[in-house]
C-alpha cells in the first residue's frame, strides 16, 4: 500500500477499500479499460471521491449523458476541420502492430475525453454553487456497463520513465499543465517515444494558434452547457466539501485545470487521428453504447 | 536486432474480440514458433533469422502476452491459447504448419497436436510444459491477484529477471532480459502477466495424456538437460508416449535451450524441418 497523501493521486493498482470499489464502478459506468486520472486525483483528497462520485453516478449511467458527450466529440471534430493537420504518422516509422495499438489507444481517448469533460464541467459548476442538471423523475434509458469488446487496454508508460528524454518531457508537461500527473494520453503515447516527440513537435505550432485557442474555449463552453442540461441534479454542497477537504479552493483549482486539459486533449486526439480518419468520421463515437435494457432483454445482467 | 525493431515487424490479426500480434517472414513451408512464460515472440528472433531463408516463419504472441491483446477479463489458459491459434491460422489462411513450442508454447502445441491434429504437420517441443511438470512455484506466486498490489512494476520486473536467469546456463545480457520482459514493464503488462500466471492449469496437460499416443505428426523433442524448471525426465516421458518421437538432450543448456545453445538447436531442428526422418525409439 502506498503511504496516504491527501493530494497525491491514488493510482488504480494502489487503491483499496472504498476507493477500489468506486474505481470499479467508474470503469464500468464510463465504459473504460482504465480509471481516468481525474478520479485518481480526486481520490487523493480522501472522502471527496465518494462524495463527487455519488453526485455524478446517476447521470453517468444515462443515455442522455452519453449523447451529451457524443455532441461534444462531434463539436471537437468540427472545430479541428479548418486547422492544419499534424500528419505525424508519415514522419515516424511504425510497424503494423504498433500502428494498430496506437490507433486503438487514440480511439479509447477519443471516446473517453468528451465524457470526462462533461463530468468535470458539471463538478466545476457545482463547486461554484451553481444548480446543475434537471429534476428528472421518470425512469431514463441507461447504457450498458463495462468496457466495449473492441476497446484496447489503457496502457501507460510509468509516471517516472527510465528514458531521460521522456522524464524531462513529463516534468515539463507537469509544470505547464499544473496537473499532479501527466495526462493519460501522453503516457500512452510515450510507449512509442518517437511518435510522441514528433506529435508534440507538430502539434505545438497548431496549439499556439488563435483558431485552436478559440476551439478550446468553445469546447469548454459547450461542455458547461451540456453539464447544465444533465438529467439529474449534480449536488456537491460546499459545506459537505468543506467537511471532507481542508482546502476547497485547492480542489476547485485542480478541477479547473482538468477542465482546461480535457478540452485540449479532445482537440489533440482528434488532430492526431486525422492521419487515418476523415474529420467527419471523427464526429461519431468509436464505441456506440448499447442500451442496458436491450442487454437485459438478451439475457444479460441487469 | 533490438526489441523495438522486432516489434516494428509485427503484424496484427483480429480474432473475434481479441487480437494477435505476430511476425510473418520468409517463404516456404510454414513454421509457427510459440513462446512461453514470461516472454514473447522476441524470444525466437535469433532462430527466426536463420529459418526465414528457407521457411515461412510465423511467430505469434500468445493472447495476454507480448504485444497481443492484454486487456483484462479473458481466459489465458493453454486450452484457449490453442483455440486462438487455430482461429488465427484460419484468419491468415493457413491450413497446416510445423509447430515449435517452448515452455507454455509447448503445452499449446501439444494441445494442437492432440485436439486439432489436422493443423500440425510436424511438432518440435523444447523444454515444454507437459503432464504435471508445471506450474513452477514462482509462477504460482505471481498469479495471486494480490501480487498486483504487492509488487510495483519495477519490483515485478526485477523479480522476473532473477527468475529468468535461473533458466540459463549461459549468462544472458541485461539487455536480453530487459527485452524479454519489456511488454510487462507497465501496469497493464504486469497485470496481464499476473492473469497469464493464474491461468496455468496442470489439468490441461494431464487431460491430453491419453491422446499423446495418437499424435501422428513427426515429433522432435529438444531439451536443455540442465533445466531445473522443466526437468529432462519429462522430455523422456514425452518421447516414450508420442509415437516415433525422438528426444535429443542438449548439454550445457537449461530452460532457454535456444539461447544457451543456438547452434545445437539449429543443427537438430533445421534437418527436421526439411523432412529428415525421425527415428522411432525402441519402446
Amino acid at each position: 500500500m502506498a503511504i496516504f497523501n491527501k493530494t497525491k493521486p491514488i493510482p488504480e493498482q494502489e487503491s483499496a477499500g472504498e476507493t477500489e470499489r468506486i474505481y470499479y464502478e467508474i470503469r464500468q459506468t464510463l465504459r473504460s479499460t482504465g480509471v481516468p486520472q481525474l478520479f485518481c486525483s480526486w481520490a487523493g483528497y480522501g472522502k471527496f471521491l465518494p462524495l463527487v462520485w455519488s453526485a455524478l453516478r446517476p447521470n453517468a449511467e444515462t443515455r442522455l449523458y452519453e449523447e451529451a458527450s457524443d455532441r461534444l466529440r462531434a463539436e471537437g471534430a468540427r472545430l479541428i476541420k479548418p486547422m492544419e493537420k499534424p500528419d505525424v504518422s508519415a514522419r515516424v516509422r511504425l510497424g503494423e502492430s504498433q500502428t494498430y495499438h496506437l490507433r486503438a489507444s487514440l480511439d479509447l481517448y477519443h471516446y473517453l475525453y468528451p465524457k470526462l469533460l462533461v463530468l468535470t464541467s458539471a463538478v466545476q459548476r457545482a463547486l461554484a454553487g451553481e444548480r446543475i442538471g434537471k429534476e428528472e423523475n421518470r425512469e431514463l434509458e441507461r447504457i450498458e456497463r463495462g468496457a466495449p469488446a473492441g476497446m484496447i487496454a489503457m496502457e501507460l508508460a510509468p509516471e517516472e520513465p527510465q528514458d531521460p528524454r521522456l522524464r524531462a518531457l513529463f516534468e515539463e508537461i507537469k509544470k505547464t499543465s499544473k496537473l499532479p500527473s501527466v495526462v493519460m494520453e501522453i503516457r500512452t503515447l510515450a510507449l512509442w517515444p518517437d511518435y510522441l516527440f514528433e506529435a508534440r513537435k507538430r502539434l505545438m505550432p497548431i496549439i499556439v494558434g488563435p483558431e485552436y485557442k478559440q476551439a478550446e474555449e468553445r469546447l469548454k463552453q459547450t461542455a458547461r452547457k451540456e453539464a447544465g442540461n444533465l438529467p439529474y441534479p449534480v449536488s456537491i454542497p460546499r459545506e459537505e466539501v468543506k467537511g471532507v477537504v481542508p482546502d476547497v479552493g485547492e480542489i476547485t483549482a485542480l478541477t479547473s485545470d482538468f477542465e482546461r486539459a480535457y478540452a485540449r486533449c479532445i482537440l489533440n486526439i482528434a488532430l492526431l487521428q486525422c492521419d487515418w480518419r476523415d474529420p467527419d468520421a471523427l464526429a461519431s463515437s468509436p464505441f456506440p453504447a448499447p442500451s442496458r435494457r436491450q442487454v437485459v432483454a438478451a439475457g444479460g445482467m441487469a | 536486432m533490438n526489441w523495438r525493431e522486432y516489434q516494428a515487424k509485427q503484424r496484427v490479426a483480429e480474432i473475434g474480440d481479441r487480437f494477435i500480434s505476430y511476425v510473418d517472414e520468409g517463404s516456404g513451408d510454414p513454421v509457427i514458433l510459440l513462446h512461453g512464460m514470461p516472454t514473447w515472440g522476441f524470444l525466437w528472433h535469433p532462430l527466426r533469422s536463420s529459418l526465414s531463408g528457407s521457411h515461412r516463419v510465423l511467430i505469434p504472441d500468445l493472447i495476454g502476452y507480448g504485444y497481443s491483446d492484454k486487456r483484462d477479463g479473458f481466459d489465458r489458459s493453454i486450452a484457449k491459447q490453442a483455440e486462438a491459434i487455430h482461429v488465427w491460422m484460419e484468419k491468415i489462411g493457413m491450413r497446416r504448419a510445423t509447430f515449435v513450442g517452448h515452455d507454455i508454447g509447448g503445452g499449446v502445441a501439444l494441445r494442437l497436436a492432440t485436439l486439432f491434429p489436422g493443423r500440425v504437420d510436424r511438432l518440435c517441443l523444447m523444454n515444454s510444459v507437459c503432464y504435471d511438470s508445471w506450474p513452477v512455484e514462482a509462477i504460482l506466486q505471481l498469479g495471486h491477484p494480490e501480487t498486483r498490489r504487492r509488487l510495483s512494476v519495477r519490483t515485478a520486473i526485477l523479480l522476473m529477471k532473477q527468475g529468468l536467469k535461473m533458466g540459463f546456463t549461459s549468462s544472458p545480457s541485461n539487455d536480453l532480459l530487459d527485452s524479454l520482459l519489456i511488454p510487462y514493464a507497465t501496469e497493464t503488462g504486469k497485470l496481464s502477466l499476473i492473469r497469464d500466471a493464474v491461468a496455468v492449469d496442470t489439468n490441461q496437460t494431464m487431460e491430453i495424456v491419453p491422446l499423446l499416443q495418437r499424435i501422428t505428426a513427426p515429433t522432435l523433442i529438444l531439451w536443455g538437460e540442465d533445466d531445473r524448471l522443466q526437468p529432462v525426465d519429462y522430455g523422456e516421458r514425452l518421447a516414450w508416449d508420442i509415437p516415433g518421437a525422438r528426444l535429443i538432450r542438449i548439454e550445457q543448456a537449461s530452460h532457454f535451450v535456444m539461447i544457451d545453445q543456438p547452434g545445437e538447436v539449429e543443427r537438430d531442428l533445421i534437418p527436421f524441418l526439411g523432412g529428415a526422418k525421425v527415428e522411432r525409439l525402441a519402446a
